[in-house]
């Protein structure tokens, strides 16, 4: 049984359709991530779940009750928005305070509840002091406290690390999601960065256009996109056009560029036009009297710390290789390499949908 | 190089420092020195230094009635000015456009018409021949005309539609500041409307209320135009007072010494409000 059930929940502004008919099935203590590019729908769904957008049609289930009509205020979620949305004129206490405040609990029995909530996020020491005398850190984890002190059956992030800079950003991820864990807490997490989806979330909604594209594991979504708008969303990848040249059980030779490439795949039609992805870390070097792989110019080097990047020719087109950062020297433009990969790592994706 | 670096400032802000000194510096240092001069009904104005002047109006319960009534009259004002502007900006900043430019053009407009003008207009309106009146006659309401022309309440009325326009600017500027995502976060929370209308977004508005009430204060013990033309000589205050004894008794001596009291007064009673307001509010806004 679901925990939150989102079922054809769709949302029209006007001639415009924000979701198109999205259903959802999220379980108890589930970290779920919505990624998509800006207007694909996700915030409109996070804010109708909310209940700060009425749903154009469509049911939301809570723990079994509908939820669809009620009010904001009677839904009891807790809610992290992108502009933290902290109460300005009220101290950190005051902020985590309010949403106890307003539940009739007295306040012999609030203090506890918001000096543990502080001491989750590490912010017990500033208790008295004002919003605007902290950092953007330190506001992202008030906004956390103030959402998670409520104990509320569903958590809801809209873009929380988005106004982070990006060695906070990632450290926030990690600690998001341990106390996440800890808490066990129902999750759902809006983001458009999609190293933020996977890193942190057990399932990911990848949504275009007002659509769920894929639902599935960050492993599952990365290593088998279902299409190619969701296998360039999700990491870096090189796409190719190519075209199935013959087709055998379970397996099938596909042209691309000049290079005939042989997949493990089935359902295809001979003589189809296909997108095969390959992603950049699952290629390797070899040197050019290599005997297999398809033989490539390097173009560019680009260092990343822990990995090159490289940009090189072949007959399939260019392609980017990440290599692992091993301490030899790396290869420079104009090298000659030979570039294979595991015949598991390629991916034949139908178009777009 | 080094002097005329330092000059610069000074050269770049002359002019303006200029037409301060000659305009607005000259005539309040010519009226100090006037206020201390003496005067007598027969030989006129005497220069020299006195303070009876000053001791006049501290001393005669007179003076002490009309600058009673100006800062009561001033404080009625602000009063209403908050009561009807506060709902009126939050209402007008709820409003979906096209309606929220025309509103605002709407209570906006009056400060395109003449005080004057704006303030006969009520006189029309409220006096014993007035409609208000007349049409209370007309409906047998009442027996007799009434009038609110030469009373605290007409006064109150004219300044409150003539000084608003500032309250509902002050009060909106700061609720544009808030981010609407605040209001979202407290209902989620669990409040309903009307508590966040109370603890959100009231607090928030609170130093536009206190900066607007400022401007409507200082206006009121200020204002000359509506108190001369709805209280004339019967219900006089500090403005008209200096304007009679300018005008009419030709002691320009005593008329300075009220008019410097009157800017004294409200230099005090600003400054202490300013004070107040920052040392609330520094810790909670930019």
């Amino acid at each position: 049984m679901a925990f939150l059930t989102l079922d054809r929940l769709t949302k029209r502004f006007g001639d415009f359709t924000a979701v198109e008919s999205l259903s959802l099935e999220i379980a108890r203590g589930e970290f779920v991530s919505l990624l998509g590019p800006s207007g694909c729908g996700k915030t409109t769904t996070l804010q109708m779940i909310a209940g700060l957008q009425q749903p154009s049609g469509g049911r939301i289930h809570l723990d079994g009750r509908d939820i669809t009509d009620a009010k904001p205020s009677a839904r009891g979620l807790g809610i992290v928005f992108q502009s933290y949305a902290l109460f300005p004129h009220m101290t950190v206490f005051d902020n985590v305070s309010f949403g106890l405040e307003m539940r009739r609990l007295p306040k012999a029995e609030r203090e506890p509840k918001v000096m543990r909530a502080l001491q989750q996020v590490k912010l017990d020491a500033l208790a008295t002091r004002y919003p605007k005398e902290l950092s953007g850190g330190q506001r992202q984890r008030v906004a956390l406290a103030r959402a998670l002190v409520i104990e509320p059956p569903l958590l809801l992030l809209d873009e929380p690390l988005s106004n982070l800079d990006a060695k906070l950003r990632e450290d926030m991820q990690l600690e998001l999601r341990l106390l996440q864990q800890t808490l066990g807490v129902t999750t759902i997490l809006v983001t458009h960065d999609q190293g933020e989806a996977l890193s942190m979330s057990d399932r990911v909604v990848v949504m275009n256009e007002g659509r769920a594209i894929q639902i599935d594991t960050p492993v599952g979504m990365y290593d088998h996109p279902a299409d190619s708008f969701v296998s360039g969303f999700v990491g870096k990848t090189n796409l190719l056009d190519g075209r199935v040249e013959t087709v055998a059980a379970g397996h099938a030779d596909i042209r691309v560029g000049t290079e005939l490439i042989s997949f493990s795949a089935s359902g295809l039609q001979a003589n189809s036009p296909v997108k095969v992805s390959l992603r950049p870390e699952k290629l390797a070097f070899g040197p050019p009297d290599h005997a297999g792989g398809v033989p490539c110019e390097v173009l560019a080097a680009v260092f990343h710390g822990a990995q090159w990047l490289y940009q090189v020719t072949s007959p399939m087109g260019d392609l980017l290789v990440t290599e692992p950062n091993t301490g030899e020297a790396p290869y420079r433009r104009g090298d000659k390499v030979k570039v294979s990969w595991p015949e598991t790592a390629a991916r034949v994706l139908g178009e777009e949908r | 190089m080094a002097t005329a670096a330092k000059l610069r400032p000074y050269l770049l802000s002359g002019p303006g420092l200029i037409l301060f000194a000659t305009l607005l510096g000259a005539p309040l240092l010519l009226t100090l020195m006037l206020s201390f001069y003496s005067f007598d009904f027969t030989a006129g104005i005497q220069p020299g230094f006195t303070i009876a002047n000053y001791v006049e109006v501290l001393s005669d319960s007179y003076f002490h009635l009309i600058f009673g009534r100006t800062f009561g009259i001033a404080l009625l004002v602000t009063l209403f000015c908050v009561l009807l502007g506060v709902p009126e900006a939050y209402i007008l900043s709820r409003m979906a456009n096209p309606w929220k430019s025309i509103f605002l053009i709407v209570i906006l407009g009056p400060l395109l018409i003449s005080v004057i003008v704006r303030t006969l207009g009520w006189a029309l309106l409220i006096g014993s021949k007035g409609i208000i009146s007349e049409t209370l006659q007309a409906l047998g309401l009442v027996e007799g005309p009434v009038s609110l022309m030469f009373t605290t309440a007409g006064m109150v009325l004219a300044l409150v539609h003539v000084l608003i326009p500032f309250m509902v600017i002050a009060v909106w500027a700061s609720l544009q500041k808030i981010d609407p995502q605040v209001e979202d976060a407290a209902l989620t929370l669990g409040a309903s409307k009307a508590t966040v209308l109370r603890r959100i977004v009231l607090p928030q508005i609170m130093p536009g209320i206190l900066s607007g009430s400022l401007i409507v204060f200082a206006l009121t013990a200020s204002a000359f135009a509506t108190p001369s033309i709805i209280g004339g000589r019967r219900l006089k205050v500090v403005a008209t007072t200096t304007y009679d004894e300018y005008l009419n008794t030709l002691n320009w001596p005593l008329g300075a010494a009220i008019a410097i009291l009157l800017l004294v007064a409200n230099v005090i009673i600003i400054m202490s409000y300013n004070r107040f307001i920052e040392r609330r509010y520094a810790k909670v806004f930019e």
